[in-house]
């Protein structure tokens, strides 16, 4: 009964799962797998499908989701892929990630697509079975963050220092976007060095284009 | 070349790489998939099954087999991007270039924006051994009028709707030669009467070079429809709409893609 109610409890909520994605979401062939919910607002945030009480989201397991997935282990371990974590926030679910490496075993690589807007007992969770987290940082200025996302990013700093502390920088790929009306090459330089104080190394600097929904 | 035939050709190496490190009989052809192939299609599905069977079959011999990295350096996340950043721009890329957090829209299983729910629709299978042999499986999916009480509905209910579907609608004889896969989504109007007026395709997914024909068929067979009992509004009868949404498949790719 203990059991069944734990299995529950680890249920979350997936608006998609996309197969043989090359290159976009870590090396080798990976999955996509898009939670549903994000703690942050973004002003240009593509998949507002993601939010809110949206129904376009199914429920599913960790063994449910193994059991889906693991149609492609043979390429995952022939190229060094795996499952790649997004969202949404896939840092809200490091019980669900977790049970699921218990399932998959260290063959896959595991990543994470994160803003690291989630309590730092999350990451320390998650740091323990995920391979690269790619972190997508918006702006290290906590002004233009809390502008974008409408959210602090207290806890985003938090979790790059115990990134750090836990040496783990280069397993981190870290996104600083360009955001028209937000932001300015100085401001991503700005946090660009910021993180390479840090330790980071491992840097993809680009621009977000509008579109409209 | 298209992202999905690009991936399509990746994913046959792999194979055919993993084949070759285990010494695994494995010939494969051209795949002739028409439209977006991922890799997906049955046939290509059953090159990786019959290699897992083949691998366990030399593990059980006592063989060794060796699968872990072997082509680890084909792919690589600067070497070959997909869609999902096609909303960016990259200016500087020190270490490698992947999908960003905000950017899965482009994920092929999602629903768009503003796309037709057509979960439950009706698929129109063609199994490759008779001319038109179209298996009906599924149901029709309503999409409400808002503006009505009770939606307009094809007499003797959904289960109907499909058989009438699948007596009527044929497939082209051009589409023989290629393995299609794709909805057509049609809007019909129907007036206070249950007659069916105006139809406007609203969607389709079929590959540009076969969409004519199959939205010429379905604006054919939709002319043909009986009267629906008419949409209901406090009580009176008015006219509204019904979404209609058809997939086509080929059962069959076998035949076609190998």
């Amino acid at each position: 009964m203990a059991d069944n109610r734990l299995l529950e409890q680890q249920r979350v909520k997936i608006i998609g799962v996309a197969r043989h994605r090359l290159a976009t979401d870590g090396d080798g062939v990976t999955t996509l797998v898009a939670f549903h919910g994000c703690p942050l607002r973004c002003r240009y945030c593509l998949n507002p499908q993601s939010l809110g009480d949206s129904s376009r989201f199914r429920e599913c397991s960790p063994a449910e989701l193994y059991d889906e997935t693991r149609i492609d282990e043979l390429y995952f371990l022939a190229t060094n892929g795996g499952v790649t974590f997004g969202g949404g926030e896939p840092g809200m679910h490091p019980d669900f990630i977790r049970k699921f490496r218990e399932l998959c075993g260290q063959g896959w690589q595991i990543n994470l697509e994160t803003s690291l807007n989630v309590p730092t007992t999350n990451i320390e969770a998650l740091l323990r079975v995920v391979n690269t987290l790619i972190i997508d940082i918006k702006d290290m200025n906590p002004d233009i963050y809390r502008s974008y996302t409408g959210q602090s990013n207290d806890l985003v700093l938090d979790n790059l220092r115990l990134i750090a502390e836990s040496r783990r920088q280069s397993d981190c790929i870290i996104r600083i976007p360009l955001i028209p009306n937000y932001n300015t090459d100085a401001d991503r330089e700005a946090s660009r060095s910021a993180l390479e104080a840090l330790g980071f190394t491992r840097f993809d600097l680009f621009t977000y284009q509008i579109r409209k929904h | 070349m298209a992202r999905g035939k690009q991936t399509c050709k990746i994913l046959k190496e792999i194979r055919r790489q993993i084949a070759e490190a285990n010494d695994i009989e494995f010939a494969t052809l051209e795949c002739r998939y028409k439209g977006d192939c991922l890799g997906r299609c049955p046939k290509c599905e059953a090159e990786v099954r019959y290699l897992e069977q083949q691998l366990r079959a030399r593990s059980l011999a006592g063989k060794a087999v060796s699968i872990a990295g072997i082509s680890a350096g084909m792919i690589l996340m600067s070497g070959c991007n997909g869609t999902s950043s096609s909303n960016q721009s990259n200016e500087t890329l020190q270490g490698e270039a992947m999908a960003p957090v905000e950017q899965v829209e482009a994920m092929d299983d999602f629903v768009e924006d503003g796309e037709v729910l057509i979960e439950g629709d009706i698929d129109i299978i063609k199994t490759g051994e008779t001319e038109y042999n179209e298996l009906v499986v599924g149901e029709v999916d309503e999409e409400s009028d808002p503006f009505v009480d009770e939606n307009p509905e094809y007499p003797g209910g959904i289960s109907a709707l499909m058989k009438f579907l699948s007596s009527n609608l044929k497939y082209p004889k051009e589409w023989d030669e290629a393995c299609i896969s794709g909805k057509v989504v049609a809007k019909l109007d129907v007036d206070r009467n249950g007659k069916v007026g105006n139809v406007e395709i609203i969607r389709c997914t079929l590959p540009e070079d076969i969409s004519e024909g199959a939205k010429n068929e379905v604006q054919r067979v939709v002319k043909l429809l009986p009267d629906f009992i008419p949409a209901q509004k406090n009580g009176k009868q008015v006219e509204s709409y019904y979404i209609l949404p058809i997939s086509f498949k080929l059962s069959d790719y076998v035949d076609y893609c190998d």
